[in-house]
């Protein structure tokens, strides 16, 4: 912290010394005792002129003057739509001058008057690329923070939600808006939002990934215990339920806490399609999720322990096929699950039309060979294929990979000790997911407190009509959704 | 306690010895095993002789049917016999998808339970494997399957065949033959095939009839079905009755085709006298005219429910008769409807009950409803 002095050419010695080299900042001298000080790239330069510099001039040449007394007169001149700040602390000054203010320092004065003229211009707001949807609304979150909030206030103009702006990253300086609406929200969220926030130093803050590894509540599981979203219908309807969003500036992709884990089941057009499909497609994906999750592995287990249990032509269509192939069943099952992830890893990192191409050559000419070569069976390539094609079913992409992480430790234990061990394996799934708690709401909420409300909105949807009260149980005050008289 | 490192740690190894010191005891890969289609059991002396069928699987992309390879082995007990299968095959025998067991004669006569008992206490094989009696057990595993990739399968989808659509072999499988020889008088019906040699291809021609686990004798062709009619088994059956019209119309029959039908059996005794009485209900349709009888009218259906009546009626008493006066034996599990009805005298009478059962009085009723004739009503052509 740096007190500013009466002194203007000490004041000025002591900022040029800070913005040494930053040259994209301007340091105009428009009088021996007039500084205006700006950033180019990030204050609207027309505004600046129409808002502060000609209403500066006309003044300056209506009074036949070259100089200014106080910040009375100087406040008076400039157009009052901008928001007009006092300041005496040089440190501060510069921030908001790299926020895009213009800063005006006259002699004589220890402050400095701040007037916000930020505007930058980055990409507007386009369709969501990650969370697509056939029918619900198009537009998607950006990366400035301003015009995220523009999106959320647009969806909700009401008093009752909230947006508390905070700043964290020594060098980002990046602000992260806790939004919430008043009336519904889990306060024990709400507050522990805002401790969790509020302890975390860090020099940088690049994307919402960073706080989401800092604030949840066990950073080692495999299970994502944050729910993001680009999606500012799928905030709202998440605040809706009393939760709270973090909404982080530099991102497209906001939190959302506490999450369940069934929301990781859920898609925005759930609730935008008829309900008879909407449960259907929810059916649908909780099977891929466990496909996801168990096929190699039922795969393995039921060819080298338990043959017994297919039907006869089966269990010999699978013995014609692996006739010949050198690895066990495990062996196999690994190597065909590694090709698969590394042609989706090239998939994804390649450039965009290259992609998808590289993909499916690689997929059928891979699968292709490695039958032909002996090395795997086209049963096993179909039990991959399938797992694969399962795991992208899902709609949450971090849900996705713990099932891809967790994949190949079934597929080792179920190698090892059949469909027994495969049912250890699940049941420990499941105990660890009992186990976790996001931000004070059981993982397995719906499932380890089971109340008739709850389930009209976890695998299937019941009709909006039949949706009258909020489905978390820890949501406070206005619990009404839907009255009907 | 444990600090929070080591308590994971802890974790991490339990887990780690879960997988290693399994030592993966009961793995096996499915080109490690080798697949048992069917087993023939034969005498040679004082062994048991075994012929077993595999599965070879074709490999890869090799073009054709699986090829079934047929070993034979011996040894002093079954289980023996099929461990010494091993000297030349150089893979573990799989029996949880074999379909059928072929017996012998030889071996029925002297005692199904000591020659079965490997099949139903090892944990591979399924309860609904197939049992068949034979004269030359071999001489069916050489077959070729003439409609089923493999023969065995053909056997066995031919006795569940011959049983539901002609009422004459028995679906004889591990859990049903069980069932009747723990039953309370212990008795046991299988099926029996016979090879055509020219023709090279079987025929489940019959069932054979076991008192206790001893096989004492065989009936084949349709009068057989008397015994399905009598247990219940009959889902399906074809009743010719031979025309009686008084027109001069072609000689011939209508085939009344039993839809559904059940069975009630009940034991009465009185004076130390038994009386054996069987209940038959059944409905069926018109399958074939070749009467011409004038299906419109209600009296002609009462004739046809008579007449299958009474040739249903002479199926169940040819059974009865059989085992009564030829065998001797209760084939029909009436020892357990007598145990259930007089539970407090079956202890003395419980070796004599074969012979109870054959001086005993028989009282039969048939009922069979025809409902329908077809898609055809009447059978006059040109008026």
């Amino acid at each position: 912290m740096h007190i500013l002095t009466t002194d203007l050419a000490k004041n000025m010695e002591y900022l040029r010394s800070r913005l040494d080299r930053c040259e994209d900042v301007e340091l105009r001298e428009w009088s021996s005792d007039l500084f205006i000080i700006y950033c180019k790239n990030l204050t609207d330069i027309t505004q600046m002129h129409q808002q502060v510099i000609e209403p500066l001039c006309r003044h300056l040449e209506g009074n036949d003057s070259t100089s200014i007394d106080d910040f009375a007169s100087l406040k008076s001149m400039i157009s009052p739509t901008s928001a007009l700040v006092l300041s005496e602390d040089a440190d501060e000054i510069i921030d908001y001058i790299l926020n895009g203010s213009l800063a005006l320092l006259i002699n004589n004065q220890s402050k400095a008057l701040l007037v916000a003229m930020n505007y930058v211009n980055f990409r507007s707001v386009e369709k969501p690329t990650n969370e697509t949807n056939i029918r619900g609304p198009n537009h998607a979150f950006v990366e400035t923070i301003q015009t995220n909030l523009s999106l959320m206030r647009y969806i909700l103009p009401h008093p009752s939600f909230k947006v508390e702006m905070m700043q964290i990253g020594k060098y980002t300086h990046t602000k992260v808006a806790i939004v919430y609406i008043d009336e519904v929200v889990n306060d024990y969220a709400l507050q522990e939002v805002r401790e969790r926030l509020s302890r975390i130093k860090i020099d940088a803050v690049l994307g919402s990934g960073y706080l989401e590894e800092l604030i949840e509540d066990r950073p080692f599981s495999l299970f994502p215990q944050m729910q993001n979203t680009e999606r500012p219908d799928s905030l709202a309807a998440a605040l809706l339920e009393g939760r709270v969003g973090i909404i982080v500036d530099g991102t497209p992709y906001q939190l959302v806490v506490p999450t369940e884990f069934h929301m990781f089941l859920h898609a925005a057009e759930d609730h935008y399609e008829r309900f008879y499909i909407a449960t259907a497609l929810r059916l649908i994906r909780s099977i891929c999720l466990v496909f996801a999750l168990l096929l190699p592995a039922l795969y393995i287990a039921i060819t080298t322990y338990h043959l017994e249990m297919l039907p006869t032509e089966l269990a010999i269509a699978i013995a014609e096929q692996r006739e010949g192939t050198p690895f066990s069943a495990l062996l196999e099952a690994i190597i065909m699950e590694l090709f698969f992830e590394i042609m989706r890893e090239a998939g994804v990192r390649l450039p965009k039309p290259v992609g998808p191409a590289v993909s499916i050559v690689g997929a059928l000419v891979i699968g292709e060979a490695a039958i032909t070569s002996g090395i795997a069976s086209p049963a096993m390539v179909i039990v991959v294929a399938l797992t694969g094609i399962a795991s992208f079913a899902i709609p949450s992409f971090n849900i996705a990979i713990s099932m891809r992480i967790l994949r190949f430790l079934m597929m080792i234990i179920a190698s090892a000790l059949g469909m027994f061990g495969l049912m250890i394996g699940v049941i420990a799934i499941v105990i660890h997911m009992n186990s976790i708690r996001s931000f004070g709401i059981p993982y397995l909420n719906v499932l380890s407190a089971p109340r008739p409300d709850s389930f009209k909105d976890f695998i299937a949807r019941f009709p909006h009509r039949m949706l009258k009260t909020r489905p978390s149980p820890y949501s406070k005050g206005d619990k009404t959704r839907l009255k009907r008289e | 306690m444990l600090g929070n490192n080591s308590r994971i740690c802890l974790f991490l190894s339990l887990i780690l010895s879960v997988i290693m010191l399994t030592g993966c005891w009961n793995r096996k890969e499915v080109n490690e095993i080798a697949f048992v289609t069917a087993a023939a059991i034969d005498k040679k002396g004082e062994n048991v002789l075994m012929s077993v069928s595999f599965l070879r699987p074709k490999k890869g992309h090799e073009p054709g049917e699986p090829n079934i390879v047929t070993l034979k082995t011996e040894g002093k007990t079954v289980f023996e016999a099929i461990r010494l299968l091993n000297l030349t095959l150089p893979r573990k025998a799989y029996w949880s998808h074999a379909y059928a067991i072929l017996l012998s004669k030889e071996i029925a006569r002297e005692g199904l339970l000591k020659h079965i008992d490997f099949f139903r206490r090892d944990h591979e094989i399924r309860s609904d494997i197939i049992f068949l009696i034979t004269d030359k057990p071999e001489q069916v595993l050489m077959l070729k399957p003439k409609m089923e990739v493999v023969l065995a399968r053909g056997l066995k989808n031919t006795a569940k065949g011959g049983m539901d659509f002609a009422g004459i072999p028995v679906f004889s499988t591990l859990h049903e033959v069980s069932k009747m020889l723990y039953s309370k008088s212990p008795y046991a019906a299988v099926s029996h095939v016979s090879v055509d040699e020219k023709k090279k291809k079987y025929l489940l021609d019959g069932i054979s009839f076991f008192r206790k686990d001893r096989m004492v004798g065989t009936v084949k062709g349709k009068d057989v079905s008397g015994w399905q009619w009598i247990t219940g088994g009959i889902k399906s059956a074809i009743i010719p009755i031979p025309c009686n019209s008084p027109k001069k119309q072609a000689k011939g029959n209508l085939s009344i085709e039993i839809n559904k039908a059940s069975s009630k059996l009940g034991v009465i005794r009185e004076n130390g006298k038994l009386t054996l009485k069987v209940k038959i209900k059944a409905k069926a349709n018109v399958g074939e005219n070749e009467c011409g009888v004038d299906l419109s009218k209600e009296e002609e259906y009462k004739k046809i429910e008579k007449l299958t009546s009474e040739e249903v009626k002479k199926l169940v008493k040819k059974m009865l008769d059989y085992a009564q006066k030829t065998i001797k034996t209760d084939i029909f599990g009436f020892g357990a409807i007598y145990y259930q009805k007089y539970p407090h005298t079956w202890k003395p009478i419980k070796d004599d009950w074969n012979e109870l059962f054959s001086a005993a009085k028989k009282e039969i009723k048939v009922e069979v409803k025809v409902i329908g004739s077809g898609l055809i009503f009447t059978e006059t052509i040109g008026e």
